[in-house]
């Protein structure tokens, strides 16, 4: 068919469409663009530049204020004194002499003409003073022409040694050429006769030159000089212009509006300056399932602002994260005049309104505002204004102002203007700091800053926060909200969504800290330390504690190995049973006596494998086992190694020799319900919670778990081993109560509370309240003994005790009477009463208890045996011969059938299904293993693996107490109230999914609610934590009575500690990066590390200081004036480099010197802080309206604006104001709490007594001790105290550490102080030293000895050797001859030295000052010889005093000497 | 729905129903338009502009935030009538009755209505968050699309179908042939394969904007995902894996499948209704397309898609997701039926000790009856059919071409019978020979 013009369809129509789908496309390629020009992250980029285009503007408005312009115009006036200034005539005459001098030494001398520099001089010199600036600028122009010349000469003489050195290059190349090339000898003569002749003149240049140099150099030394406070004053107005130019240019760039709009269209700002920036970290990977892939973190792109830091510091956040403050402005007392003269509308108007406001307040606000347009911002604050008296600073937004909402800039006008009640203040609501993502992150010290551990570029973001870091935008970044606040603003802002696909997101504020754990697996350096005194992980490090404290690991495993050596995280896991198996094979009976040496050392040291292996090995030879072969067989198997074992000690006390403790009342009554006796309890509750129960599981609970009660009571004290008491010491005075509570306070509350005493705070060990309810001689007559039994020596009891050996032994009083110490405290201890156990069974079963007994060993047998069997075995007892088949516990019930049989054997049972093991050393449960779920990974555990059950309906019924619906009305912190959009899109109980409205309840509360109820992890193990057995709800209608959950509620948590623990699980991820990242430390840091946990677990800080109060200053230049000058020894004057002198005097943004100060405060007799008004006199304690200051010891030197203060010599003064910050002391507790009862009991005897002194009889701060001690003594002292200070009230006491232990801290207090360790040498013993001090002084020692001896010195108060000074013991000091073994020889010099300058309170005087030496008769000699002289003898007494003692006078006939016999001589 | 409340959700989706109302509402408005204005038809005019107006109201309702859903007892039937038997046997039974009340359907104004009355009730349902969780589903919400236009082009298909039959019943060409005239490339062919082009890609870059990427979590060895499906258009081949041993639903049913369309041209033996659309002339072929394309691989992807939840297990529209849902699936092989229950004997066992040979002859006694129907089914059948039913057909196609024929229908009936057979009796297996994993 032939072509047609006509078409298929309709051409038009066909036009219409093409054209409709090319609008489509049109649309749709611009929709594209502006949906990529919308990404939120240009946004905030674009955002954040404005920020801080605005905040360079606030500092240059700032530096535009009075005070700038007053140093401007100051620097100006200086700079005008200085110009009319006359130089010093000497430096005049300085300068024609060096001319004159110079002329001299010249050959063809003229003599120099120096009558210009005079007549200038003159002239300047007798003019006006308005005249001068002119004539110095002559004057200064005819030196110049001095210098001119010289340099002139200089160069020439340069050049000319420049000409005559490039011919002596020539000469000697030609030389060498010529040797090369074999000339004549007498060729190369010449050559080098030649060379020769130039290298001289080359030198006379040379010479020439540099005295030219030295000339022109000394006029022009001369001539600054006599300028140089023109120089400076120049410099300061330099510096002071400089800077603002500097803040203009940067302005400039920021602020260059065409560019910027050019830069900043669609699709072009892709290129700059938006552009996307990424973290690449290929090391740190993340885990992808299949692979490890780099990680990419894109956060910077929103948080552009996260690494700024404030000019000049590289730790203070430079945009401090929001927060909202109120601030009390005052108003000036009447109406200003000015406001009377106001222009009509318009810009007079504003103006005007902004002149007043800088008038009266002292403040401007901002064109514009910062995050919303029209927010009234703080942009200028006049120094010493109203405003700057309250507190307010450039870049606060005013909120509220008298409680009324601002909605702009105007009705700020309005309300501080306008409305404003003169002379009354007026409180406003101010905003200070950024929202995110535009603020720095708050611990730049810590991470993200360039000098911190975790910088930006080698870290990342996401391997702390998770989260997704690719992500670009803020929903799919996976943030988490912290509470469902949060959470709704975020949907509403943001868009934000649970996305459940990511499967790290990001850890909410409140577990911030979790993720440390990824890398720092022991957690103790996450504590404060000297470099991060702001604890870097509180929350985190508290639930480590809490986690070792209350024994969550003796059920809960948390294994941080991967195999023997692959650490994954923390690990707290239980020691090996070592102890325990020993204790139990020692207990059969059957050891022979040197097995019994073995396992005796064992259960001392479990940590000694040699013996150990010894005793296992021995009985794996042995015939025949000793007692039950089967049980003997299992306790041997527990000796065995264990890789890589755990280390941490089972925190209950040993039950092994209960019944020499407890009596049955008191042990049911513990078991049912710890918290009854002690509500402070570490031990957890087992039973009674029965909140998740229905009526009929109940009633099952009421009748089995008496039984079961039971059943423990009997089993622990039936198979309770027996127990030998110490007796009471013989002829001691008769236990007084009173003496003990004394002797109690000064020893026990270092770790321990009581009721009598409420201040205490430790909780080391148990609350010891109500003891006499417990163990009074009324209701267990065993009581008392092994209370005092216990208090001798408590490893007696239970071997892996902390609690140690406080060395109670009797003392002889000044009246001569004996008393006990531990008898008393024993009778104070059972003094205190007022518990009964209630509830009791009686010792025979009632028909009921019997059946319930019955039927719940018949549902146990049942899971070993059929129920036939069972029944039958349960009526008969199980037939011996069975005894071998048996593998459990019920081998109880071998032999004829008895209740006490079912009792143990329920009672066991029970322990097995409790796993009471897990705390406490039970006998027969030496082997068993951890009851609980391991944790080493647990905050990755996919949700679908925990077992929620029924508990969103357990919730939604309001079970359970404190149940959550107590909090649906409470008001939710107001919160609510401030953000007025939630409130309208919320009203409450608006049917949210499961009829809970997470918004209204606590937001604490809320946050781990919503977590339940949507299955996740953080709800599973909050609730677990909270009501444990929750979890049960409706489910045990399905399950028998043995399966039901077992984890018993800690009662001793509160809701802060459980949020601690759930902050650490929530860290236990086991995912560490590459080794490099993980937390390793230099040696002394890991020395350091080892150290505070064996300080943590001994409680060291409990009795000593370890680091001093530390307090931040932050003071206005001058606060502190100059210190006064102290004469002393050089060698202890402090050393400050001019770079931290000059540091000291620089002033921060806010006008303030800073300086940290570590020391002590002065405090009263009472034991508070000592505060003092401006004339120094004391201020009441209610007080709080005078100033005050307090009084500070320096226990280091310190620079306060640029003066020293020198330890322990110069106190300071402190004005409160200038606080900033207050680190307390680290450890001394007994020390600061003992000290009020310390002074006090001194004063009862010596009303004079200073109250300063006392600090020296209760544990010394132990700052200093590595330096002062040496190691190998320290390593023996800690495992085995002796005493050192007469004076001191308490001894310190034995502890139950292994030398491994000893060792670590040895090193801790070595490694902390910087010096040698392990070993160190003391060079004053080296013979070389004492030889040549012996030639230069005969007899030195001797005349040393002199000194020491001398009754003036140090015999006054020490010990030597034999002899003891007379006089009370408090004022008896340390025995001199263990000197030499004890301390170091820089301590001993600098100690002797000067004493308070390393122990401020200390008694001892400075016996050989610096600018006084002591008698020349004792010793011939200045100040320091004589002190030098001491201290060898102090350290070599040993060798010194053996030198003064024969021996041979002490053999009365010496034996004949063995001589070879005479025939043997023959042959 | 964990996380979000009814109170977020219903924020969520209240602007879009109200669009989507309002939208319907306006094209019912133009098409009553239409009728009054166009083809004078003032009653039906009045009819749609009431549901016009009707639309509106719920609009505004929806963007009120109360969008109108279904009532409980609705939602319950609808859960009870997606249980598999059900939803099998209706999904067939709503296939027949279209088929024979194909020329009603195919009116325009029931072909509307139709698709009004799905859309709102898409609508009343998407108001629901289980259900609006499974639709609105970045992955499954083309699928959505999808089942419309498969609705479309079977409604137009039929339609064009029923009006060439209408035309052949009065002797007349059917409609395709009208226009039997050659076309131009420019502009008939190029012009139009541009505006595809652009309103494609305009179509396809507002879709990108507006329906980002689903992103899941990375893949893990340890830990898929639950349910972990197939793409879409494989969701049917999974279903068979429910009733089938592995290489049966995977290896020998989907080449089944590609063989049989590849010979459906060498056994078709109707010349009719070549080039245009048709029923009448070709219904055998057409019914037996119609199955096996709509029921058995069609509704398949749909009870894949929006039926299967976790585990695998079969989930109302209306009903949320529940991960602990636990459904009894013990399934007993032919041979334990026999063997046990039938015989009370236990299973042939053949000693440990046994050769190859009497291995062979335990299973084949253990499996006998298996065996026997298979073979039955797949041999005695297609003489039977020959004999009775397709006698016509197998005089035409000749032996190997019936035969051929008769066991792809075979296999392909194969398929409903074990669901049926399953969900009935609870049989795994007619064929049980883990031994060799062979199982049928």
């Amino acid at each position: 068919m032939p072509a047609t013009e006509s078409t298929w369809r309709n051409q038009k129509l066909l036009h219409i469409v093409f054209g409709v789908s090319a609008l489509a496309m049109l649309v749709g390629t611009i929709w594209m663009f502006a949906a990529d020009h919308r990404r939120e992250w240009k946004t905030y980029q674009g955002k954040f530049r404005s920020i801080e285009a605005w905040s360079a503007q606030a500092r240059l408005s700032q530096s535009e204020t009075e005070q700038y312009e007053k140093e401007v115009a100051d620097a100006h006036d200086a700079l005008k004194k200085a110009q009319q200034d006359v130089p010093a005539a000497d430096l005049v005459i300085a300068f024609n002499d060096r001319v004159r001098a110079e002329a001299a030494e010249k050959k063809d001398a003229q003599p120099a003409d120096v009558k210009p520099v005079d007549d200038a001089y003159i002239a300047l010199k007798d003019a006006q003073p308005e005249q001068r600036p002119e004539l110095r600028k002559d004057f200064r122009e005819t030196l110049q022409k001095y210098i001119d010349d010289a340099r002139f000469v200089e160069n020439n003489a340069t050049s000319e040694k420049k000409f005559i050195s490039a011919e002596l290059d020539v000469a000697r190349s030609e030389y060498e050429l010529g040797v090369g090339n074999a000339l004549p000898q007498s060729q190369l003569d010449t050559m080098q006769a030649r060379v020769t002749d130039l290298r001289d003149r080359v030198a006379a240049a040379n010479d020439k030159m540099q005295d030219a140099a030295a000339y022109r150099k000394d006029l022009e030394q001369i001539l600054n000089g006599m300028f140089a406070d023109e120089a400076a004053a120049r410099k300061r107005l330099d510096e002071l212009q400089t800077q603002r130019k500097q803040l203009e240019l940067a302005l400039y760039e920021r602020e260059n509006k065409v560019m910027n709009e050019v830069i900043g269209l669609p699709i072009i700002d892709a290129f700059a300056p938006k552009k996307l920036d990424q973290i690449w970290l290929p090391n740190l990977t993340i885990n992808n399932n299949f692979r490890d892939v780099p990680r990419f973190d894109r956060c910077t792109n929103c948080h552009q602002g996260i690494d700024r830091t404030v000019a000049g510091s590289a730790i203070e956040p430079a945009y401090p994260a929001e927060k909202a403050l109120q601030v009390s402005l005052e108003t000036p007392a009447e109406r200003p005049e000015a406001l009377d003269q106001k222009p009509a509308d318009g810009e007079e108007l504003a103006k005007f309104y902004s002149d007043q406001l800088h008038a009266i307040y002292g403040i401007r606000l901002a064109q514009q505002g910062l995050i919303e347009e029209n927010e009234a911002v703080i942009s200028v604050v006049r120094p010493e204004s109203l405003a700057a008296k309250a507190g307010l600073q450039v870049g606060d937004t005013i909120l509220e102002v008298g409680g009324g909402k601002l909605r702009g800039k105007n009705e700020a006008y309005n309300y501080l203007i306008e409305s404003a009640q003169w002379g009354q203040p007026l409180a406003l609501q101010i905003r200070r700091g950024l929202p995110h993502p535009f603020a720095s992150h708050p611990r730049l010290d810590l991470f993200v800053g360039s000098l911190s551990p975790h910088t930006m570029a080698g870290v990342g973001c996401t391997i702390c926060h998770d989260g997704q870091g690719s992500a670009t935008s803020f929903k799919w970044a996976s943030h988490s909200p912290n509470d469902p606040l949060d959470a709704e603003r975020w949907k509403q802002e943001y868009g934000w969504f649970d996305n459940h696909h990511w499967i790290f997101p990001m850890y909410p504020k409140r577990f911030s800290e979790s993720l440390c754990l990824k890398c720092h697996h022991d957690v103790v350096e996450l504590q404060p330390s000297a470099r991060f005194p702001e604890p870097p992980a509180p929350k985190l490090v508290a639930g480590f504690n809490l986690i070792k404290d209350v024994g969550c690991f003796g059920c809960h495993e948390i294994n941080g190995y991967d195999g023997p050596n692959r650490r994954i995280g923390p690990d707290l896991r239980a020691e090996p049973n070592y102890s325990p198996a020993a204790q139990g094979l020692l207990a059969t009976g059957g050891l022979n006596d040197q097995q019994q040496e073995w396992a005796k050392q064992v259960i001392a040291e479990p940590d000694q494998a040699a013996p150990r292996h010894s005793l296992m090995q021995s009985l794996n030879d042995a015939e025949e086992l000793p007692g039950d072969p089967m049980v003997t067989r299992r306790l041997v198997n527990v000796l065995a190694d264990v890789e890589t074992p755990g280390k941490l000690r089972k925190v209950g006390p040993s039950l092994r020799h209960v019944a020499s403790k407890l009596d049955f009342d008191f042990l049911y009554s513990w078991i049912r319900e710890p918290k009854d006796f002690r509500p402070s309890t570490k031990m957890p509750q087992f039973f009674g919670l029965w909140d998740a129960l229905d009526p009929h599981s109940l009633d099952i609970s009421k009748k089995f778990e008496p039984a079961e009660i039971r059943g423990m009571t009997e089993f622990l004290l039936s198979g309770s081993q027996p127990f030998e008491y110490i007796e009471p010491a013989q002829g001691a005075e008769a236990a007084s109560a009173e003496r003990g509570k004394l002797a109690f306070e000064v020893r026990c509350l270092a770790c321990h509370k009581q009721e009598a005493f409420p201040q205490a705070v430790m909780n080391q060990g148990p609350d010891l309240s109500r003891l006499g309810s417990k163990l009074g001689a009324d209701r267990n007559p065993n009581g008392p003994k092994w209370l005092y039994t216990w208090l001798k020596n408590p490893s007696a009891y239970h071997p892996r005790t902390l609690m140690p050996n406080t060395i109670l032994d009797p003392v002889k009083g000044v009246d001569g009477k004996t008393t006990d110490p531990a008898a008393d405290i024993a009778a104070f201890l059972l003094e205190s009463k007022g518990w009964e156990p209630t509830n009791i069974p009686g010792r025979d079963l009632t028909k009921e208890e019997d059946a319930a007994l019955n039927e719940l060993a018949l549902e146990h047998l049942q899971n070993t045996f059929s129920k036939r069997q069972a029944d039958e075995f349960l009526k008969t007892g199980i037939p011996e011969r069975m005894r071998a088949d048996l593998k459990g516990d019920e081998v109880e019930l071998v032999g004829d059938m008895t209740v006490e049989k079912k009792l143990r054997y329920v009672g066991r049972r029970s322990i097995s299904k409790y796993g009471c093991s897990g705390c406490h050393d039970i006998p027969n449960f030496e082997d068993v293993k951890p009851i609980g779920t391991g944790l080493a990974d647990w905050a990755r555990k996919t949700p679908d693996k925990l077992a929620f059950e029924q508990i969103v309906k357990y919730m939604e019924e309001g079970h359970g107490k404190p149940h959550a619906l107590e909090y649906a009305d409470s008001d939710p912190h107001g919160v609510a109230a401030t953000d007025e959009r939630i409130e309208e899109a919320e009203t409450p109980g608006d049917g949210h999914g499961h009829g809970m409205d997470f918004l209204n309840l606590p937001p604490e509360i809320g946050y781990f609610m919503e977590k339940l109820f949507a299955h996740q992890r953080e709800g599973f193990i909050w609730q677990k934590l909270r009501e444990p057995r929750s979890y049960d709800f409706e489910k045990t209608q399905n399950k028998s009575y043995n399966e039901r959950l077992r984890m018993p509620l800690f009662t001793v948590l509160d809701d802060a500690q459980r949020e601690s623990v759930i902050t650490f699980v929530l860290g236990l991820v086991a995912e560490p990066p590459a080794s490099q990242y993980i937390f390793k430390g230099d040696e002394r840091r890991r020395a350091i590390i080892a150290g505070n946990e064996v300080i943590e677990k001994y409680n060291c800080m409990g009795c000593h200081t370890l680091e001093m109060e530390q307090w931040d200053l932050e003071f206005p230049p001058e606060t502190f004036g100059e210190s006064a000058e102290m004469v002393d020894y050089d060698f202890l004057k402090p050393h400050f480099t001019p770079q931290q002198i000059e540091a000291s005097t620089k002033v921060n943004d806010r006008g303030m010197q800073t300086a940290s100060i570590v020391g002590m405060p002065a405090v009263n007799p009472q034991g508070q802080l000592v505060r003092i008004d401006e004339d120094g006199a004391p201020i009441e304690p209610d007080d709080t309206e005078t100033p005050a200051s307090y009084v500070f010891t320096p226990w280091e030197n310190v620079l306060l604006g640029g003066n020293v203060w020198q330890e322990g010599l110069q106190n300071v003064i402190i004005p409160e104001s200038a606080i900033k910050k207050r680190y307390e002391p680290v450890g001394g507790y007994l020390a600061r709490l003992a000290y009020p009862t310390v002074v006090a009991e001194e004063q009862k005897i010596n009303p004079n007594a200073k109250p300063d002194e006392a600090w020296g009889w209760l544990p010394p701060p132990l700052k200093g001790e590595g330096r002062k001690v040496q190691t190998e003594w320290l390593h023996s002292f800690l495992l085995d105290p002796h005493e050192i200070r007469p004076a001191a009230v308490l001894r310190m006491p034995k502890f139950n550490m292994s030398s491994d232990e000893a060792t670590k801290l040895v090193n801790y207090f070595a490694a902390v102080d910087g010096v040698d360790y392990p070993y160190d040498f003391d060079p004053r013993t080296r013979q070389a030293h004492l030889a040549a001090a012996e030639s230069e002084h005969p007899q030195r020692m001797a005349d040393a000895l002199k000194i020491v001896t001398d009754n003036n010195f140090c015999i006054k108060c020490h010990l030597l050797g034999d002899f003891a000074p007379t006089g009370a013991n408090s004022a008896k000091a340390p025995q001199l001859s263990e000197v030499s073994r004890r301390l170091r020889p820089d301590y001993v010099l600098d100690w002797v030295a000067n004493p308070k300058r390393i122990l401020p309170y200390t008694g001892m005087p400075v016996n050989i000052p610096a600018d006084k030496p002591v008698s020349q008769e004792l010793f011939k000699g200045d100040s320091l010889q004589q002190l030098e002289g001491v201290v060898d003898l102090l350290l070599n007494y040993g060798k010194f005093t053996e030198s003064q003692l024969s021996i041979k006078p002490m053999i009365k006939s010496p034996p004949p000497a063995e001589t070879p016999q005479p025939q043997d001589a023959a042959q | 729905m964990h996380g979000v409340s009814e109170a977020d959700f219903l924020r969520g989706i209240s602007p879009f129903l109200g669009g989507f109302y309002l939208f319907l509402g306006m094209v019912n408005g133009i098409f009553a338009y239409h009728l009054w204005h166009n083809l004078h038809r003032t009653r039906d005019a009045i009819i749609w502009i009431v549901v016009s107006m009707f639309l509106v109201v719920i609009a505004a309702a929806a963007m009120g935030g109360s969008p109108p859903g279904l009532p409980l007892s609705l939602r319950n039937f609808a859960n009870w009538a997606t249980g598999p038997v059900i939803y099998s046997v209706g999904t067939t039974a709503l296939l027949v009755a279209a088929y024979l009340l194909r020329t009603w359907l195919v009116r325009p104004m029931v072909g509307w209505s139709l698709l009004m009355f799905s859309l709102v009730l898409l609508g009343f349902s998407i108001a629901e968050p289980n259900f609006a969780a499974i639709v609105t589903k970045p992955d499954n919400v083309p699928i959505v699309g999808l089942v419309f236009l498969l609705g479309f082009f079977t409604w137009i298909a039929t339609a064009k179908a029923v009006e060439n039959d209408r035309r052949d019943a009065e002797g007349l060409p059917p409609t395709e042939k009208l226009d039997d005239e050659k076309v131009l490339v420019w502009p008939d062919l190029v012009y139009t394969e541009l505006i595809c082009m652009i309103a494609l890609t305009a179509f396809l870059v507002v879709w990108a904007i507006a329906l980002q990427a689903p992103l899941e979590e990375p893949a893990s060895s340890v830990k898929t995902p639950n349910p972990s499906k197939a793409p879409w258009y494989f969701l049917g081949l999974q279903e068979m894996l429910v009733y089938y041993d592995p290489w049966m639903a995977g290896v020998v049913l989907p080449s089944l499948v590609l063989v049989g369309l590849a010979a459906i041209p060498y056994l078709d033996f109707n010349k009719k209704g070549n080039g245009y659309y048709t029923i009448n002339q070709r219904k055998f072929a057409y019914l037996v397309f119609q199955f096996g394309f709509l029921e058995l691989w069609i509704t398949l992807i749909i009870l894949g898609t929006f039926f299967r939840g976790p585990n695998w297990n079969i989930f109302g529209p209306f009903e949320y997701w529940d991960p602990h849902k636990v459904l009894a699936l013990n399934n007993v092989d032919l041979s334990q039926y026999f063997w046990i229950m039938f015989m009370g004997q236990s299973l042939p066992k053949a000693p440990p000790d046994a050769t190859l040979i009497q291995q062979l002859g335990t299973i084949l006694l253990r499996e006998w009856l298996g065996i026997v129907l298979v073979l039955a089914y797949f041999i005695a059948l297609p003489p039977l059919m020959a004999t009775t039913i397709f006698r016509g057909f197998f005089a035409k196609m000749g032996f190997i071409r019936f035969m051929l024929m008769a066991n792809l229908l075979l296999f392909m009936a194969s398929l409903p019978i074990k669901m049926v057979l399953r969900w009935t009796v609870n049989l795994k297996y007619i064929i049980s020979i883990p031994e060799f994993f062979l199982n049928f």
